[in-house]
């Protein structure tokens, strides 16, 4: 049990993404293939509580990662996704993290025909507005 | 009455299967030591579109898109190397079949193109989505068009978008969409 209050994000707040860099293409320019969940929903780091290099290094070989700042605002406006704040304390397996936050709404099943396009919309629109590295591909770890 | 750019496409799109036989032809028995057939790929859009009994003029920019795209498709062979980055507990290895699946149909659709002397939809970024698919991505200015082939024979979805127009569906990537063509160049 988190001992860390759930806070709400201001929109101008950043979020910062993690991708590994054996996923990119050789320009290493960021794709619509990135943003992916994992275990239900889109993992990042709030700004508040951590910066890009520590987001960076949070899983362990820093190298092997680059980064993305997404803005909440700008996550918010795309239709389906919504933001949660879920610090992770005293969880078995996981380093606590107070800056966890999820993005929810990638997934989702559906097999009615206005929904077909739905997860590529969502990718297509979070590759729009977050294509620009805030640590990229191989940079010196500090 | 004069055919619409789409049926023009459909029609010769059907010519050229009836007599090329898709993306491959087959050597005459003349040709070969023991009188077998041999099936040989066809690498360029000026061998594609020559071969059989329609001899047809390329353009210029047409060979160069193809091969641009012939370009982008070696370069895609990277996500075959894709490993588990231990940041997901579902990763699904990328598939030469599933790799195969996304080129084939971009080969397919450069090719209702290009014998539509619709040139300069341009070459999408092929690369790796989740849970083992591939994309192929398109962004021309403002227009983007994203189809997804997933790791199992499932359909491909799409979702296209550029002022005043979207699209998204499904279709089975055995099929060249020729619709998708002129949505992107039109």
């Amino acid at each position: 049990m988190s001992s860390w209050p759930v806070e709400d994000i201001p929109d101008p707040d950043s979020l910062f993404y993690r991708i590994p860099v054996g996923q990119l293409r050789a320009d290493r320019t960021v794709a619509p293939g990135n943003f992916k969940e994992n275990k239900g929903s889109i993992s990042t780091d709030w700004d508040k509580y951590s910066s890009a290099a520590q987001t960076r290094t949070r899983q362990g070989g820093p190298e092997r990662f680059a980064v993305l700042r997404m803005i909440a605002g700008l996550i918010r406006e795309i239709d389906g996704l919504s933001l949660s704040h879920e610090p992770i304390q005293h969880v078995v397996g996981q380093t606590d993290n107070r800056a966890h936050r999820s993005i929810y709404g990638l997934e989702f099943s559906s097999s009615t025909v206005a929904d077909l396009g739905r997860k590529l919309r969502i990718r297509t629109e979070l590759y729009k507005r977050f294509n620009t590295w805030e640590i990229p591909p191989f940079a010196p770890v500090d | 009455m004069p055919l619409s750019r789409l049926e023009k496409a459909l029609e010769s799109s059907s010519r050229e299967r009836r007599f090329s036989g898709a993306s491959y032809r087959v050597r005459s028995l003349k040709d070969q030591p023991f009188g077998f057939r041999r099936h040989e790929k066809i690498s360029s859009v000026e061998e594609f579109i020559s071969f059989g009994q329609v001899p047809r003029q390329v353009s210029a920019p047409a060979v160069v898109e193809w091969r641009a795209m012939e370009d982008e498709i070696k370069a895609a062979d990277f996500v075959l190397g894709i490993e588990d980055d231990s940041e997901s507990n579902d990763f699904v290895p990328y598939l030469q079949v599933t790799l195969s699946r996304a080129t084939g149909f971009l080969r397919r659709l450069m090719i209702h193109a290009h014998s539509s002397k619709v040139v300069g939809i341009g070459v999408p970024q092929i690369g790796p989505a989740d849970s083992g698919s591939i994309d192929l991505f398109w962004e021309r200015g403002d227009r983007t068009l994203l189809i997804n082939f997933p790791a199992d024979e499932s359909s491909a979805t799409y979702y296209g978008k550029k002022p005043k127009s979207e699209i998204s569906g499904r279709f089975d990537p055995s099929e060249a969409r020729a619709e998708l063509v002129f949505w992107l160049a039109d």
